[in-house]
Parts: structure tokens; C-alpha cells; sequence
């Protein structure tokens, strides 16, 4: 499961964010294996997604998202 | 003679760096840029305690030493060299207490570049708010440091920075990671190679060599070491930011403790209404359509303020000053030349207070979340709206905007297609041709002539829209999709940083259209006061002798023999040269001279007509009943009709004149290729749309 | 003499100007471009 996956307000445990096309900054500011993502807002045609990725609250397009692998947690 | 500090200002984004920088300065700092490239470089001076004074470079926000940007390339380039004048005797790192994992990252690549490292932890204030907890003695050991606890808002710690600035020499330069962890093997190689280096400045010069191709690296001649392929870095660089977090969460959990039990959150709260499906695009909207308003309403008073003591100096001048040709050029060519740029500035500086109003606040980062989808659509980014809307002002801070948008190609065509957007210097041409050819009337509360404007504006947007459109399907440039914004937290705006920020921006404005408006203006008006032959050095006697059976006052003759002066001067023959082509446009060669004129700045339109029909003075009823009067000499209708009205207002709408906005984007992009692509095309087809609008209706 | 000296300061504005333009137009590359970072032109990155 990816993050694009995500419904609104879901939780998720990242497990794999090693994807060539995966910009080096969204690791830098906290998209990194065993981190929480969670789902805060989605613009319409769920593009882009404002996250929270470990404490950094930001938006990145569906197409980046879809490259971040996640374990969905239940709240 | 005191000794100078080199301070370097390091920082993410949203940390509140600006307001340190300006705490720190006051209004000591300057706005430059660095040698050959498109960034701004700002620095100051700050005092600090015992006479010593210290220069702070501010430099560009960074989330990590790995440059994505040419912004963030120019702190490589200078924590890399130790040679560069302003190269630091101490960093100092602005973070902020709610995003301080994220922030230590910078921290520690800094610290470990041996440079002494201050750690600043501002928004203090906030922290009760967010139930954080921070122990500054276990910080400061873990992180071996010093900190400095602030609240720039609050106005609270700056002594303390300036202190340990002072003091920059008791902190120690032991970096945070060692290197090697990363790839001992690699490293130890790397060791060997270069015995005297330090592993991680070798560590950054390597990487960032790799992602940007070749750069000149005065220090290292690395070319021999690239054993590793481009993935295989980025995967150690991915391995080095693990292990620095792992690093940063070990201090943190020994340093900082959060009670989310007492954390309130405005931030979430806003967001569920401001980036709302319906609501969020509602609001924006409404409150772009307020920003009009006003700065419609407030600007036009100290316009007129502006535009009559222009008027009044250039007539005093002629009255005081000896008679003659440079009274004459001072009068009619600078001091109106200048007035043209002077009178912009109100409407420019609301424009961007209120855009650095929303920036400030926060919300600016939801409008582009909004409107990212949309503008994609188009070729541009969400980060395309704020030079988008800066054009309704003037084209070149706007375009001067566009230096965060990380997509070339998104940043080209925004560049590309933001001078369709009507600026403010469209708008005296518009007024005036609105009002003397389209009719009196309303419908639905609104008259046709506000309508009108109203339409022109949103024929600009469109324009720019649907060139974007083109160009992106068009314009073969490879498209990484590399969109990061951060969602920062609301804040209300801190007013010395809206000011700075205005006045920053106007400056950029009045500076460099400014010079440029000036050199065009003096120019034209030799072009205007001279032309060859007999016509124009016997226009005295010519006229003279032409109205000798008239009765008429001294003034009025004065006018006739300027108007007939100017016909025959070099600009006059331009105008009847260009003549045939505008023809079929509705035009004559009188408003062909006022269109060429234009090129130096586009409102010199009406101040030009007003000389051609000898209008003594700039009063624009004068001017409109004396151009509702003239009449075409080929059809014998009124020359300035619906048709011919359409077709200059949509010529105006279209054509790229400004050569301030070219010399701005030909820097911007730089090459030469890119606004001559803009001149020839959009002139082309104003040209086109001028026509067919002409031949149409007439 | 009033009129020699405007005459004067007159053609030094023209020249000021006329060369103001050129060298913003037509820009002699004095100094080499410093880098040739990412950024600018479409490197793909």
C-alpha cells in the first residue's frame, strides 16, 4: 500500500521510501522507513496530499506519494 | 578599529529566520544580488556588546545541505570555501521549537562541516501553547553547542545570541556524525585518496558535484574519485540522513519532552475550512476579489497626489530654469519619465503588502495545496499563483516570484506567460479608450464600462492560461514532478517583516523598470524634438504663416507649431513610416507614434496623444473630447470608434512592450532566447487579434 | 554660453542613455557564467 492510498485521516507506518524519484529533501524532512504518515487534507482529484510526515506538516503530489510504501495502522 | 564577525544565517524555511535577521539588524541590511546569478543576497550589520560588530550574511532558507535548488546551492557554495570574503567565523541555525527534529538535520550537517555552530530555537511563546518541554543543558551537551532560546515576536533572547555570538570562540567545533559510518569502505578509500581533507566536506562536494553536473570546485580536483554511480550516492545520502535522525531522535528523547495532552491546535482547525473542496476556493476568491477592491479604492488618492506634483515640478522647472534644450528634456522628457514610474508605486506596494500579508500568515502555502491540480493542467504549478497575481501589479517582481517554483519548465512558462496578466500600466490606456468608446449603460447593476475593464482583466488571465497550455505541449523540456511545499502554522504576521518585505519588492520594481523607463524616455524625447529637413527647423515660420489670417491667442499657436514639430520629427516620420501597417488595424500614424512610445513604458500612451493633439496641459477630459473630435482622413468617421477602440484595447492586452519586463526575464532566464521569443510572438499576435477585431466590427 | 552648455548636457544624457541600454541589452560577457547550476537550464533535475 502507498501513501496515495490513504484515506482522510488514516494513519500509516512508512516501510519503504527507497524510490529513485523519491526527492532526497521529502526524506530530509522526514519520509523515512518507520516514520508516521498521516493523511490531514485532500484537494480535489486527491491532488495534491497534505500530510503529516513525522511531525512535518507539508503537501506533495499523488505521483510522489504513490512511490512511499506504508503499513496502515488503525487508530 | 573594532573587529568584524562573519555571521551566516542558516535555516529551514517558516523558522522565522527574517524576523531574527531583522532583529538582529534593524534597518542595517541590504538587498543585493550574488555575482552572475538570479539570488538575492542580504546582509547586515549588527551591533554587538564591547564595540564589536558583526556582518550577517542572511542566506537563503534550506531544509539540508543537499541543494535542490539554485538558492540553495549558493550555502554550498559558500560554507564549502573557506577563501570567500564572506565565508562564516560562526553559523548560526535558526530552528523552530515545534519542528525541532526536523530542523537539527541542517544542524548537524552544519556542525559537521567544523564550523562553530550556534543553535537558535525560536517561537519560544509557543511552546506552553504545544505542551513542549525543552532541557537546554542536555541539549547543549548532546548537541555541543550553545543555544540560544528566542522569541522574535515576543522579542525575548536576542541579547542572549548576541552574546554567544560574542562568544563564538568557546564553542566547539566536534561534528555530530562520523562520516564514515555511512560506507566505511567507500570512506576509507576516500581517506586515502585525499589524507588531508576533511571526509565530510569531501562527502558534500562529491554528492552535490553529482546531482549538478560539472560545477568549478576551486578546492578539490574530485573528478578521479567518481567511483560511484548517481543511485548509488543518493542511496548513502539516504543511509546519511537515517543515521543523522537516529542521532536527532536520541537527543531529542533525552532533551524534549512533549505533553500532546496540552497541545492545542489552531492549525488543524483552519485547514479544515481554508483547504475545504467548496469552501476553501470560495474563500480565496473572495478574498482576491477584496484585494482588488481595496487596492483599486486606496491607491487611486496618492495616484492623483503623485500625477499633479509631477506636473507641477516639471512647469515650475521650466518657469525657474534658464530657457533652453535641457530645460526642455528635464521638463517634458525626465521629470514625466519619472513621474511614470513614481506613480505605479502605490498600487504596487498594496498589492504585495497584502501578498506578504498572506505569505506571513501562513495561508499563502494553502492557496497553492488549492490550486496545484489546476495550474497543472496548464503547465504551471501551484507555486505559480503568487507572480500570477503579483502581475496585476508589474510584471517584474513577479517575475522575480517565480525563484521558488523547483520545476524549470513549470518556472519557464510561468515566466513566459505572467506579462499577459493586465499590469497596472495597461490601466491608463484601457480608462481612457473605455471611456471614449464604449457606451454609457448597465447591466445588472454593473455599467458596460466597468464591465469592460472587468473583461480585459480576465482576457489577461486567459491569455496566460491557455499560452501556458500551448507552451507546455510544446516546449520539449524534460518534467520531473518535484513538488514539496511545507504547511506551516498560522501565524499572525509580524508587521516589520511585512514592511521590509514591501519595501524590498517596490524597490525591485521602481529600480529596475525605473532605470530603464528613464533612459527610453530621454531617448524618445530627442527623437520627439528633432527631426531632419525643413519641415521641422522652419516649423515656426511654416505655421506661423499658415494661420497668419487666424485670430489666435499665443498659446494656442504655440501648440499648433509643437504638434507640427512633432509630426515632422524623427519619431513623427517613424509614425507615417509604420503608417501602413497599422492601417488595417483602425489606426493612424498618430497613434502609431503613441505606440512606439510606449515601448518605454506602455501609459506614456495617453501623455503621447495628449502632445500629438496639443492638448496643453494632461487633463484628461481635455484629451478625451479632443480625441472623441478627431476624425479618420481616409474613412471620415471619428478615428477613435468601437472598432478601432476594441482593437487598441485587445493590442494593448496582447502586445509585450515593456522592455523593463524583457531585460527582467532575459536575466531571469539567462539567455536571450526566451524574451525575443516573447517579443516576436506576442507582438505577432496582438497584431493579428487587433486586426481581426478591426476588420470585424468596423 | 547658456546654450552650448545645454547643448551640452543634453547629448551627454542621449549618450548616458543610449549606452545604458546597450550595455543591458546587449550585454558583453566581461565576466564567464559562475556556475552552471541546477536551476536554470532544465537539466532535469
Amino acid at each position: 500500500m502507498t501513501v496515495a492510498d490513504l484515506k482522510k485521516g488514516e494513519t500509516g507506518i512508512i516501510t519503504d521510501s527507497s524510490s529513485g524519484d523519491i526527492p532526497l529533501k521529502l526524506l530530509e524532512m522526514g519520509c523515512l522507513p518507520g516514520n508516521t504518515v498521516q493523511l490531514l487534507q485532500l484537494a480535489p482529484f486527491s491532488d495534491p496530499m497534505y500530510l503529516n510526515i513525522n511531525g512535518s506538516h507539508l503537501a506533495i503530489r499523488k505521483k510522489t506519494a504513490a512511490l512511499i510504501l506504508i503499513k496502515l495502522t488503525h487508530e | 578599529m573594532s573587529k568584524q564577525i562573519n555571521v551566516a544565517l542558516i535555516g529551514n524555511p517558516n523558522t522565522g529566520k527574517t524576523s531574527v535577521f531583522n532583529a538582529l539588524t534593524g534597518l542595517n541590511q541590504k538587498v543585493g544580488n550574488y555575482p552572475g546569478i538570479t539570488v538575492e543576497k542580504k546582509e547586515g550589520i549588527c551591533k554587538l556588546p564591547r564595540g564589536v560588530k558583526a556582518h550577517i550574511l542572511d542566506l537563503p532558507g534550506t531544509y539540508s545541505l543537499n541543494a535542490s535548488s539554485l538558492d540553495e546551492n549558493v550555502v554550498i557554495e559558500l560554507l564549502l570555501n573557506k577563501n570567500d570574503k564572506d565565508f562564516p567565523d560562526v553559523a548560526l541555525i535558526i530552528t523552530d521549537v515545534e519542528n525541532l527534529k526536523r530542523n537539527l538535520l541542517l544542524f548537524t550537517q552544519i556542525k559537521d562541516l567544523k564550523i562553530p555552530t550556534i543553535l537558535a530555537i525560536n517561537m519560544a511563546d509557543r511552546m506552553n501553547r504545544k505542551g513542549i518541554k525543552l532541557d537546554l543543558e542536555i541539549l547543549e551537551r548532546r548537541l555541543n553547542t550553545k543555544i540560544a532560546l528566542l522569541s522574535t515576536r515576543k522579542n525575548t533572547g536576542i541579547d542572549t545570541l548576541k552574546d554567544l555570538i560574542n562568544n563564538y570562540k568557546t564553542i566547539s567545533t566536534e561534528p555530530c556524525l562520523d562520516t564514515s559510518t555511512i560506507d566505511t569502505e567507500y570512506f576509507q578509500n576516500l581517506k586515502k585518496a585525499f589524507p588531508n581533507q576533511d571526509l565530510y566536506k569531501l562527502w558534500v562536494v562529491i554528492t552535490q558535484d553529482v546531482n549538478f553536473g560539472k560545477i568549478d570546485r576551486n578546492e578539490l580536483a574530485i573528478e578521479k574519485f567518481k567511483t560511484k554511480s548517481k543511485s548509488e550516492l543518493k542511496r548513502l545520502q539516504q543511509k546519511e540522513t537515517i543515521k543523522r535522525y537516529q542521532f536527532i531522535n536520541d537527543v531529542l528523547k533525552e532533551g524534549q519532552t512533549i505533553d500532546t495532552a496540552n497541545a492545542r491546535d489552531l492549525r488543524s482547525k483552519l485547514d479544515r475550512i481554508l483547504t475545504h473542496k467548496v469552501f476553501g476556493y470560495l474563500i480565496f476568491f473572495i478574498i482576491l476579489l477584496t484585494i482588488f477592491q481595496a487596492i483599486y479604492d486606496w491607491a487611486s488618492v496618492p495616484m492623483d497626489f503623485i500625477d499633479g506634483a509631477f506636473a507641477s515640478l516639471s512647469h515650475w522647472l521650466k518657469g525657474v530654469l534658464p530657457s533652453g534644450v535641457f530645460t526642455d528634456l528635464l521638463a517634458e522628457g525626465i521629470i514625466p519619465g519619472l513621474g511614470g514610474i513614481v506613480i505605479f508605486i502605490p498600487q504596487i506596494a498594496f498589492l504585495f503588502l497584502f501578498i506578504a500579508v498572506l505569505e506571513e500568515s501562513g495561508y499563502m502555502s494553502r492557496v497553492v495545496f488549492l490550486m496545484d491540480r489546476v495550474m497543472r493542467r496548464f503547465g504551471l504549478s501551484g507555486k505559480s499563483v503568487v507572480p500570477l497575481i503579483s502581475g496585476t501589479a508589474c510584471a517584474i517582481p513577479a517575475i522575480m516570484a517565480t525563484r521558488n517554483i523547483e520545476n524549470w519548465k513549470e518556472r519557464l512558462i510561468t515566466i513566459l506567460v505572467t506579462p499577459f496578466t493586465t499590469c497596472s500600466a495597461r490601466l491608463p490606456v484601457y480608462l481612457i479608450i473605455i471611456a471614449l468608446v464604449i457606451p454609457e449603460g448597465r447591466f445588472i447593476g454593473l455599467s458596460y464600462q466597468a464591465l469592460s475593464l472587468m473583461l480585459l482583466y480576465l482576457i489577461g488571465f486567459g491569455a496566460a492560461i491557455i499560452s501556458a497550455y500551448i507552451l507546455d505541449r510544446t516546449l520539449k523540456i524534460r518534467r520531473k514532478t518535484f513538488f514539496v511545499i511545507e504547511m506551516p502554522n498560522y501565524k499572525l504576521p509580524l508587521l516589520k517583516n511585512v514592511v521590509f518585505t514591501v519595501i524590498e519588492k517596490t524597490k525591485s520594481f521602481v529600480l529596475g523598470a525605473g532605470k530603464i523607463i528613464l533612459a527610453i524616455s530621454i531617448i524618445l524625447w530627442f527623437l520627439a524634438s528633432f527631426g531632419p529637413g525643413d519641415q521641422f527647423n522652419e516649423a515656426d515660420r511654416i505655421v506661423k504663416t499658415e494661420f497668419a489670417n487666424q485670430q489666435m491667442d499665443e498659446s494656442e499657436l504655440q501648440q499648433k507649431i509643437a504638434a507640427h514639430k512633432l509630426e515632422h520629427s524623427y519619431i513623427g516620420l517613424t509614425g507615417r513610416a509604420i503608417e501602413p501597417i497599422i492601417e488595417p488595424l483602425g489606426y493612424d500614424w498618430k497613434i502609431g507614434i503613441a505606440i512606439v512610445c510606449s515601448f518605454a513604458a506602455r501609459e506614456v500612451f495617453v501623455g503621447t496623444l495628449a502632445t500629438i493633439y496639443s492638448v496643453g496641459n494632461d487633463d484628461e477630459e481635455t484629451i478625451k473630447s479632443r480625441m472623441s473630435k478627431e476624425i479618420n482622413p481616409v474613412l471620415g468617421v471619428p478615428l477613435f470608434n468601437f472598432a478601432s477602440g476594441i482593437s487598441l484595447l485587445l493590442f494593448y492586452a496582447f502586445a509585450m512592450q515593456c522592455m523593463s519586463t524583457l531585460a527582467i526575464v532575459k536575466r531571469e532566464t539567462n539567455s536571450w532566447k526566451w524574451p525575443i521569443l516573447q517579443l516576436v510572438l506576442m507582438s505577432a499576435f496582438a497584431y493579428v487579434v487587433a486586426l481581426i477585431a478591426y476588420q470585424l466590427l468596423k | 554660453m547658456n546654450s552650448l552648455i545645454q547643448n551640452i548636457l543634453i547629448f551627454s544624457a542621449l549618450i548616458l542613455s543610449i549606452g545604458f541600454l546597450v550595455r543591458k541589452y546587449i550585454w558583453i560577457p566581461k565576466k564567464k557564467k559562475a556556475n552552471k547550476a541546477c536551476g536554470q537550464d532544465g537539466c532535469g533535475c
